[in-house]
């Protein structure tokens, strides 16, 4: 007997039915493309858009030539430019070029007074040989001059115009895109603070740029490198030395050669690695950030795919005598299981492309939110747009496709499972049984068991320092599926007891009995709203306990009156500082009681990159009041004048790089490794990769340098803090001078405004798990609809119909609130006492804010009732089945 | 090249321009910029006089020569290392700022160029670079390099010198260079005139005749190399007069151990300016000039490049009387190939600086010369 | 209106049932049923309420399967053949009529006429003549474009009727067809079934309570509690 042919079978049913069904009811199918599109959407967009923020570690030469071989820089503080010299010496005949990189952020001067921190624009300055870069590769094959570009000049020939371009002070060149979106072309300024001051930057001209290399960042400007020494006040320093090598077959070698030799003349001296290498190190440093975010972007995918599940799930449930009749006229089982796979597939195909056109567009956006968060917490990105990224985009297609034909795995398998009409009519109407494990009490009792277990397995420890807190995941995972699981049986109880309370009202009572042996269906609306429930109150724990313990943080850290640093640096970098001439003027006005200055250095430990800080510790002790995770023996550690290498480090330090009270720590800098003995670990929610602090007068002789990052002033008594902040703005107008309500207020709202993403996503998780409710007993009314007929025969009125559908809606969502309540607080344990401590090396204070759980419990139950009251007035219409 | 774009470019206008008619006082031997007029009866001092000298406006170092293998394949090479100083461009402006790393008061551009024998396929490389840590001359000796181009004296004390030079990464090459011949200073008193302004003048060192000994890398093979090298070493601070538009130069090693150098000012109206020089080197190291009246430069043969659109007259005929004899002598240059023009791929302005054999009447092989053409990438006149 | 005046049924049997037997749970539905029928044969199905005769039709139709005993469609025991087979055997071999009509809701009448032609496989040209002739004869023609909300009852079965003959079947089983209608539509209903099967040379089972629609059929089993314990001739 010939087998069914299958693919033209699937093509018939896919053009007469599904498709049909999707042409009939338009809005139902675009509304699930539309989830399914959002669900890929945000999943996609945050992909990018991180993706883009951590890749944004654009090497210049990148742009004018091909990527350099190597890059050098010192592990601690400047390179000196003298090491030019020696470079010189060891690349000897090897065709090559160094290009020695001067880097620096800086940010447009505010324009009023009351701007917030965070939103202005930073921008990249580098200084490089300008002379030099016209050897580099994009020049010579497009023969594209630097400083031929002013046409207002009327001084003759291009050799005039190019001394005077470089010897210009302030002379710029900008990119493309920005001379065309700010309207900077060659003879514009641009001012920026840089350091202390507000410095008006010439615009020479635009980068000349190769449609071969990779675009621009709009937010770079390049500079000649000694005016770039010379306006920063850092004569001799380096950021950088690149080097590129001659194209060639052999140009991998040739860098080994010379790499060994770089390496061996270094010493401890240098560093050499690749761009490579710096681009890595920006993405491991963001890594954890990145992967929180892709895990919340997958939440948003999975609440699409639920949605999904529910709605084709109903739509087996309406289009059953179509899939019995089908069978009657002999299609096979198994086809139509394939026939709504494919439906799925097709949902999640059409879905997935609407959302990577929308994810890409919502990642533009995305980008400047999570550049902002890596500019606050980790380096300076210009990261300002998304590209696309052709792998991201199979892999959120595949996501969307894959994950949309596993939702409708269930729905396919139940129609698969309807009989042939002949047995339509006669009682037998298959219960949707749901996956078996909901049903397996035991199990879930193992999964909470095992989740304990596994919250004692120690972080995941990655490169640089970064840490997964891997089993705290998987414990959470644990838990919140043994949770959905019990709600089941929860909902079981419940109903029970309430049966006996509700004994003489019907509604109540019919609503209670379909609760009693609950249905698979049932269950799985259960498993979803136990799990959206467990995790927004868990959200809402979390957010709690960093509000208390910010709160008390900010309290006591800012003690002192007025908070200084440089205007143009509004992020994690420490480019931008206060020259030793301006800091002593500022700690010499009269007013000023004591002061505190910081100075601070990225440095490279072994293990990964921290940061140092040198400044006063009796003053870090009396104005910032640090909470001691190991509190230092003997108060000597606060007095600069004993002796010995002492230093305190951040509890972030601590837990990243695994040392404690009394372990020695070498720390490097320009002057050679030095050892200190830390002293003491205190709490600081400020800097997740950690700080090492030592006396500044050390630092300072370390580095040879007293520019200092920070500046804080204790006022003497009578003075007003807002009138000496006006005074010191006045005289140095690049200076940020922030008083201590400003500041604690700054720092409150830029912790706010991290969490109100969570905040969005809690409304959505719970808005879909009550909307998978009212899914549920949409196809739980539609299989009743002979039942409804018959309550209807027996004169229930319709608003008792939808009363009983209510009561049966608020029993469950009752059931799913409790138990994910209960789950929350093992979730919000599990996030203040692991994920946090082991990720960012943060303790929190705990704070259970109860009136918001019992808020988010009534707020729930109430919109369930609501829901399933709608649901019921719709199902109350509902003919018979069999009625004409 | 109409469009006259970069700086670069320009530099190279300079460096090739080396005089200019320039109203200066001649007693105070000093130009309007301040910097220096090669002064007739200057004493050299050496090696001092070797490096460089930042009081004149323009300085360079060019070595050109012919290498030989074991096998006899004969290829052609240059090393150039020009010095140009700031101030002279900075029109009205003050001395621009820099630093020792990063200079601005000296801009370095370098030229290497290499005629493969083998394959006669040309390569050359352009390099710019501001006086620092990446490109610098001495003030004592013979010490100037441009990224890894280099030429220095040997450190062994004898007159020998070492030069470095490579082609991206396609030619490499390291050479011993020994001077056959005492230093040759040409001019009068000390001072080479190139127009009738007494400042177009500068001070003209050569090595005429240089032993030639190294190694050469093209692509991954390695050879030894010998040959003869000729450089000169000239410095100055005046430009070309208005009427030149360009020039033609020879110098030409001959097998009987002389040489000849030539150069013919061209002016805009095609004839010969009349400081146009001719000079016969003899076997012992004494130098006899000849004026512009007494020899003659005549074009038998043409290439246009490809590229530039230039014509080159890359074949000519010198004809002189021979000191020696006191007959007239008929030398015919005739280029290894004829595409041997840089092409300015970062200057911009190309010209043609070629090995070439050098034949007599007979059609006999000679000696060998390098013949430079400038100029005739299009007029050059106004772009000063 | 007699059977006489019918082509008589040939001699071979399209079906054999041999003493089929079914329980459900303790209830024995069906106790050792067994009669065959011919192809081209009307044969009615009699018996009150709970008597098996749905169930009997299921098992026919390859939907239900007896415990005991075979039922052989064209000498191939069905017992033998997997669900894909049985699928293949009511796509191509057996149509089936409902007294709820079962019409697809989202096609239109031509449409459901059409399908199982399509789900065999048939020629576009071709299925167009054939719904047209098919509808034509059911006299429904001018209702083609009509989706089922549309139609009367008496006009939905004519419908249910064309699409259950459409795949030219051997075997047409007919479940109540005129349980829903009123006696004129179920009256003409009955004609319509007695002239095609003639016409085509279908073999029908045809489960009812009706006298009248017995009267269609050449032969009538009465089945009570599971068996068969009258058998009629016309």
């Amino acid at each position: 007997m010939r087998l069914p042919a299958s693919l033209p079978l699937l093509r018939l049913l896919w053009a007469r039915f599904s498709w049909r069904h999707w042409v009939l009811a338009p809005g139902q199918s675009l509304l699930l493309v539309g989830i399914l599109a959002l669900g890929v959407a945000v999943f996609f967009a945050i992909r990018l858009a991180s993706l883009a923020a951590a890749t944004d570690f654009q090497d210049f030469t990148q742009i004018l030539s091909s990527d350099s071989d190597g890059v050098i820089s010192a592990p601690a503080g400047a390179l000196q430019e003298t090491v030019l010299l020696e470079i010189r010496e060891i690349l000897a005949d090897e065709p090559a070029q160094a290009v020695a990189v001067l880097e620096t952020t800086g940010t447009p001067p505010r324009s009023n007074e009351a701007e917030l921190i965070g939103d202005r624009p930073t921008y990249e300055l580098l200084g490089i040989d300008l002379v030099a870069a016209q050897n580099l590769g994009v020049n010579r094959r497009l023969n594209r001059g630097w400083f031929n570009q002013e046409s207002t000049s009327g001084a003759g020939n291009d050799t005039n115009r190019f001394w005077q371009t470089i010897t210009r002070s302030n002379a710029i060149f900008v990119s493309a895109a920005l001379a065309e979106a700010r309207k900077l072309y060659p003879g514009g300024s641009l001012p920026l603070v840089l350091n202390e001051h507000v410095v008006e930057l010439h615009v020479a001209g635009i980068i000349p740029a190769d449609p071969a290399r990779p675009r621009t960042p709009s937010k770079l400007l390049l500079m000649d490198l000694p005016a770039l020494q010379t306006l920063l006040e850092r004569p001799g320093s380096l950021t950088r030395i690149e080097i590129i090598l001659e194209e060639g077959p052999d140009r991998a070698e040739r860098w080994q050669a010379i790499r060994s030799r770089l390496v061996e003349r270094g010493g401890s001296r240098w560093i050499v690695g690749t761009s490579a290498d710096r681009r890595a190190s920006g993405q491991t440093m963001t890594q954890a950030f990145r992967l929180n975010l892709t895990i919340l972007s997958l939440l948003a995918l999975a609440v699409g795919l639920y949605l999904v599940f529910q709605a084709l799930d109903g739509a087996v449930v309406r289009r059953r005598e179509e899939i019995a009749v089908l069978r009657s006229l002999g299609v096979p089982a198994r086809d139509m299981q394939k026939a709504w796979l494919l439906e799925a597939a097709v949902l999640g195909a059409l879905g997935s492309s609407a959302g990577l056109v929308l994810g890409w567009v919502g990642a533009q956006g995305a980008v400047r939110l999570v550049g902002r968060t890596i500019n606050a917490l980790y380096y300076a990105t210009n990261a300002d747009r998304a590209g696309m990224d052709w792998r991201e985009a199979v892999l959120a297609l595949l996501l969307g496709t894959v994950a949309s034909v596993l939702a409708g795995w269930l729905p396919a398998k139940s129609a698969a499972e309807i009989p042939p009409a002949q047995s339509l009519g006669h009682g037998k109407t298959a219960n949707f049984a749901g996956p078996a494990l909901l049903r397996r009490v035991d199990l879930a009792v193992v999964l909470l068991v095992f989740g304990v277990v596994l919250i004692f397995l120690p972080p995941l420890r990655l490169s640089g320092g970064v840490r997964l807190p891997v089993g705290a995941y998987a414990s959470a995972f644990c838990w919140v599926l043994g949770g959905g699981i019990l709600g089941g049986a929860a909902v079981k109880w419940i109903a029970r007891g309430l049966r006996i309370v509700f004994r003489e009202t019907a509604t109540v009572r019919m609503g209670l009995s379909y609760l009693v042996e609950p249905s698979g269906r049932h269950r799985l609306a259960l498993a979803g709203l136990v799990c959206a429930v467990s995790m927004t109150a868990a959200m809402a724990i979390l957010v709690g306990s960093f509000n208390r313990t910010m709160t008390g943080w900010i309290g006591r850290t800012f003690q002192a009156d007025l908070y200084i640093t440089s205007d143009g640096a509004q992020s994690a970098s420490v480019d931008n500082r206060i020259s030793a001439t301006t800091w002593r003027q500022i700690i010499a006005y009269p007013a000023v009681e004591q002061a505190q200055v910081v100075q601070a250095a990225r440095v490279r430990l072994p293990a990964g990159d921290t940061l140092l800080v040198g400044s006063n510790l009796a003053f870090f002790q009396k104005y910032a009041r640090p909470a001691w995770a190991e509190k230092p023996v003997s108060d000597l550690t606060f007095n600069s004048e004993a002796p010995g290498e002492a230093a305190i480090v951040s509890e972030s330090f601590s837990e990243r790089f695994g040392v404690h009270r009394g372990d020695i720590v070498k720390v490097p800098s320009p002057t050679g490794e030095h050892e200190v003995t830390i002293q003491g670990v205190y709490s600081d929610y400020g800097n997740e990769r950690g700080s090492l602090m030592v006396p500044r007068e050390r630092f300072a002789a370390w580095f040879g340098d007293e520019q200092a990052s920070n500046l804080i002033l204790v006022l003497r008594h009578g003075n007003d803090d807002e009138t000496v902040r006006a005074a010191i703005r006045r005289q140095f107008p690049g200076l940020a001078v922030f008083t201590q309500s400003h500041l604690r207020g700054e720092a409150t709202r830029m912790f706010k405004q991290t969490f109100s993403i969570t905040y969005a996503l809690e409304i959505i998780g719970v808005a879909v798990a009550v909307a998978g409710l009212g899914f549920t007993l949409a196809s739980l009314l539609w299989e009743r609809r002979d039942q409804l007929a018959t309550l209807r025969a027996m004169g229930l009125r319709r608003r008792e119909l939808a009363a009983v559908a209510a009561w049966e809606g608020m029993v469950t969502a009752l059931a799913g609130v409790s138990v994910g309540i209960v789950v929350s607080f093992a979730l919000g344990w599990l996030l203040i006492y692991r994920v946090n401590k082991q990720t960012f090396g943060w303790t929190l204070e705990p704070a259970w804010p109860w009136l918001q759980l019992g808020a988010l419990a009534l707020l729930v139950v109430v919109v369930a009732g609501m829901t399933s009251w709608a649901v019921g007035l719709w199902g109350a219409r509902l003919p018979g089945e069999n009625e004409e | 090249m109409a469009q006259a774009k970069s700086l670069a470019r320009f530099l190279v206008l300079v460096f090739l321009y080396w005089f200019r008619c320039r109203a200066a006082d001649p007693i105070e031997w000093m130009t309007e910029e301040g910097f220096a007029i090669p002064r007739p009866g200057t004493k050299f001092n050496f090696p001092r006089d070797h490096g460089s000298h930042p009081d004149f406006a323009i300085e360079w170092w060019y070595v050109t020569g012919h290498l030989f293998e074991s096998n006899g394949v004969h290829h052609g090479f240059q090393v150039t290392f020009f010095r140009k100083s700031a101030q002279r461009l900075a029109a009205g402006g003050g001395v621009p700022e820099g630093t020792t790393f990063f200079g601005l008061e000296q801009l370095y551009l370098g030229h290497t160029a290499l005629l493969d024998g083998t394959t006669r396929r040309f390569m050359s490389q352009e390099r710019l670079n501001r006086a620092g840590w990446d490109a610098n001359a001495s003030l004592e000796g013979l010490e100037v390099h441009n990224g890894n181009w280099s030429l220095r004296a040997s450190n062994t004390g004898s007159d020998s010198m070492e030069l470095k030079g490579s082609i991206r990464n396609e030619a490499r090459f390291a050479l011993s260079l020994t001077p056959r011949k005492p230093l040759v200073i040409f001019g009068t008193n000390g001072v080479s005139r190139k127009a009738r302004e007494p400042s177009a003048a500068s001070h003209y060192l050569t090595y005429s005749r240089l032993l030639v000994e190294g190694t050469l890398r093209v692509g991954n093979r390695d050879t030894r190399v010998t040959g003869l090298a000729w450089m000169d070493h000239e410095f100055s601070s005046s430009q070309l007069g208005s009427d030149q538009v360009g020039w033609d130069w020879a110098c030409l090693q001959l097998k009987d151990g002389r040489e000849v150098m030539a150069y013919r000012m061209r002016r805009a109206d095609g004839t010969t300016d009349p400081f146009s020089t001719l000079a016969w080197i003899d076997a012992a190291g004494l130098v006899l000039h000849a004026s512009s009246s007494e020899f003659t430069w005549s074009p038998i043969g043409h290439w246009r490049s490809p590229s530039s659109g230039a014509d080159y007259p890359a074949e000519v005929t010198i004809t002189c009387r021979d000191p020696a004899t006191g007959v007239s002598r008929s030398l015919r240059l005739k280029p290894l190939a004829p595409n041997q023009e840089l092409d300015g791929g970062l200057g911009g302005i190309p010209y043609w600086e070629g090995a070439c054999q050098v034949l007599d009447e007979s059609g006999t092989e000679i000696g060998q010369s390098f013949l430079e053409l400038t100029g005739y990438a299009g007029s050059m006149k106004g772009r000063l | 209106m007699t059977a006489d005046a019918a082509s008589p049924p040939s001699a071979i049997p399209i079906l054999r049932v041999t003493e089929v037997r079914k329980s459900y749970g303790v209830r024995e539905v069906l106790r050792g049923v067994s009669f065959e029928i011919r192809a081209g044969e009307r044969l009615a199905l009699m018996g009150p309420s709970g008597s098996g005769k749905t169930t009997l039709l299921n098992c026919l139709g390859g939907v239900d399967r007896p415990d005991t005993g075979t039922i052989e469609f064209d000498g191939v025991d069905l017992a033998l053949l997997g669900s894909d087979e049985l699928a293949q055997i009511r796509r191509c071999r057996v149509g089936s009529i409902f007294q709820f009509f079962h019409l697809l809701p989202t096609l239109t009448a031509a449409e459901n006429v059409e399908l199982p032609m399509q789900l065999n496989g048939m020629g576009y040209a071709e299925r167009m003549i054939r719904v047209r002739s098919l509808l034509d004869r059911v006299e429904v023609s001018h209702r083609a474009q009509a989706r089922p909300s549309e139609l009367s009852g008496g006009e939905m079965q004519r419908v249910a009727i064309a699409r259950a003959l459409a795949h030219r079947p051997e075997l047409l089983l007919a479940d109540e067809p005129t349980g829903n209608l009123d006696s004129a539509n179920g009256a003409n209903i009955l004609k319509l079934l007695r002239e095609l099967t003639d016409e085509t040379g279908t073999a029908l089972v045809l489960v009812t309570h009706s006298e009248e629609a017995a009267a269609i059929c050449h032969r009538e089993i009465v089945m009570r509690d599971g068996e068969v314990v009258a058998t009629r001739k016309f």
